[in-house]
């Protein structure tokens, strides 16, 4: 459990985060959305204790970060791939690392076979292609078996074959029991893996709720038809609620009418179809429209509610 | 969103693992770092190579110009590395506080070890556990062959054993010591490593030549209090130093003491 309580932090005259609150729940990948430069690195570096917060706090399982006995049982952290010694082998780095709580070399080779970085284990990390390089640093935060797991963008830089395979882990984490919060600027990539997300647009929250809530709000389709009887079609089609927009020299837009109805319609008419498909808003759609009106509300919730493109 | 399907196997088994971080286990965790990279040992190798070369050198070549010399004289050749080597040990101090903060590694370390005043205690401990055994083989070798230069050309020598050369070894091996730890601190609180090892060279080499050209004699005290005249007392093998060799390690601890302090404080106020 993350628990972030009125967190703000200034850097001289810059407000990087903005009275932000949310909770990070075990069991569940938390997604943490937002535009870069929106305030999630700065937010993450709070809970780890490495930036001290302006005011407003952070716990984590219930204590403040310093008060951890052993920090890396208890939270494991991927913030920069690229924050590693270059001369230094991978595997020397996490003995190093592991030796902070008295873990031994045995659980070291453990998480480095478990990322898949066995074979390169005694090459000097500065060498690592950045796909390695994020698998160096899920070692490092898996190191400790931690209860609760910390990756900011872990997919960057990752071809599919590594986003793959962190979307599996991160579920996994998650279906053991553990608390995971996972950051990136893109909603396509948090489609697929959070159970819930927290949205922040200028270091302030803009959402914070249930995937299948943001879903959806963000499920707003309408149906794309061409057709070369196009004006027969409009006429066939038109209701008090039904929107139609033309588009190009055959195509309609359509929204409040299922495909198959208008499919059924055309095909009773004898109205030539073209083409016939139901498009959906894409969640990316909904959270640019959540950032964007982020800036206009000043520290207030808004839900996934009205149009969506 | 997407169907939980539980892991074929669990990812981390739970395992019986020691926990709580102490200051043992940071030094533990800091030693390796250090010991894991080549730079160390490279850096370790130019000290000893400095420390016994040009004791050698100057043994060797001020030797034969020197008939009247006595033997603490002759032996003061062997320790002339001494000026090079503080070079040596500055940098290498400047690069291993300032090296995670220019990474970035920093955060992982800190995030590891929450009580930064550990954290940087621990660095200091690993990097003396280098540089103090580097440092006494190198002058005990320096002295030995040094003796064998100057016992073959038949004039007197101070054994490695005498109380002179012990004295002279060890405070040479505390003012190079001060000097790499006074470097730490400056790169820690610096956060940068080129930087750093130019405000060491600054403090070791460059603020004694102005202190003793341009500063006026009411100065004194304040030029006395430099590291590098400190280091001096500590390995003069006659008398003639500006202060005796006792006040020279009070000076040279109390250096180190209030560098480490500072880069402490600010360490916990900062960012990481």
């Amino acid at each position: 459990m993350i628990e972030v309580q009125n967190l703000t932090k200034r850097y001289g005259g810059t407000l990087a985060v903005d009275d932000l609150s949310f909770t990070v729940r075990p069991g569940l990948v938390t997604g943490f959305l937002g535009p870069n430069g929106a305030g999630k690195s700065t937010t993450m570096r709070a809970i780890l204790g490495l930036d001290r917060p302006t005011s407003g706090q952070v716990l984590v399982g219930g204590h403040s970060y310093a008060d951890l006995p052993a920090p890396i049982t208890a939270v494991g952290a991927l913030l920069d791939a690229k924050a590693i010694d270059k001369g230094r082998s991978a595997r020397n780095h996490l003995r190093a690392l592991a030796a902070t709580a008295g873990i031994g070399a045995g659980r070291v080779d453990e998480v480095l076979a478990l990322v898949g970085l066995t074979s390169v284990a005694r090459r000097p990390a500065g060498h690592f292609s950045l796909g390695m390089g994020q698998r160096l640093g899920i070692a490092a935060a898996l190191l400790g078996d931690p209860e609760v797991v910390v990756l900011d963008e872990p997919t960057n830089g990752l071809d599919p074959d590594g986003i793959l395979w962190i979307r599996t882990l991160v579920r996994d984490l998650a279906a053991e029991g553990r608390t995971v919060l996972v950051s990136s600027h893109l909603m396509s990539e948090m489609e697929l893996t959070a159970d819930h997300l927290v949205v922040i647009g200028q270091g302030r929250l803009v959402a914070d709720e249930p995937m299948h809530r943001i879903l959806a709000g963000a499920t707003a389709t309408h149906v794309s038809v061409r057709t070369p009887q196009r004006t027969q079609l409009v006429e066939l089609l038109s209701r008090p609620d039904v929107t139609i927009t033309r588009r190009g020299t055959d195509g309609l837009d359509v929204t409040g009418v299922d495909a198959s109805v208008i499919g059924g319609i055309a095909s009773v008419a004898g109205v030539e179809l073209h083409e016939l498909h139901t498009v959906s808003a894409s969640l990316e759609d909904a959270y640019m429209e959540l950032t964007r009106t982020a800036v206009g509300y000043r520290g207030t919730t808004t839900t996934v509610e009205g149009p969506l493109s | 969103m997407t169907t939980v399907s539980a892991p074929a196997a669990p990812l981390l088994r739970p395992r019986p693992i020691p926990t709580h971080v102490t200051a043992r286990r940071a030094v533990r965790s800091e030693w390796i770092k250090l010991t894991s990279l080549r730079s160390t040992w490279i850096t370790a190798a130019t000290l000893a190579v400095t420390v016994v070369g040009i004791g050698l050198l100057a043994t060797s070549t001020t030797m034969s110009s020197a008939t009247t010399a006595t033997a603490a004289d002759l032996f003061g050749l062997s320790l002339t590395g001494t000026a090079f080597a503080v070079l040596v040990v500055g940098a290498l101090g400047a690069v291993v506080g300032a090296r995670e903060h220019a990474s970035g590694m920093i955060r992982t370390t800190l995030a590891a070890v929450p009580r930064r005043g550990i954290t940087l205690l621990a660095k200091s401990v690993a990097l003396a556990g280098i540089v103090v055994p580097t440092l006494v083989a190198a002058y005990v070798g320096s002295v030995l062959a040094a003796n064998a230069v100057i016992g073959g050309a038949g004039l007197p020598t101070v054994a490695v054993t005498d109380p002179l050369a012990l004295r002279a070894i060890g405070g040479a091996v505390l003012y190079l010591t001060s000097v790499t730890l006074i470097g730490l601190a400056l790169g820690s609180v610096l956060r940068s490593v080129a930087g750093a090892v130019a405000g060491v060279a600054g403090l070791v080499l460059v603020l004694p030549i102005v202190a003793g050209l341009l500063l006026p004699a009411s100065w004194a005290a304040a030029a006395d209090a430099l590291p590098s005249v400190a280091g001096e007392a500590v390995t003069a093998v006659s008398a003639g130093a500006q202060i005796t060799p006792l006040a020279g390690a009070a000076d040279l601890v109390a250096w180190v003491v209030v560098a480490l302090g500072v880069a402490t404080v600010l360490l916990r106020r900062r960012d990481a």
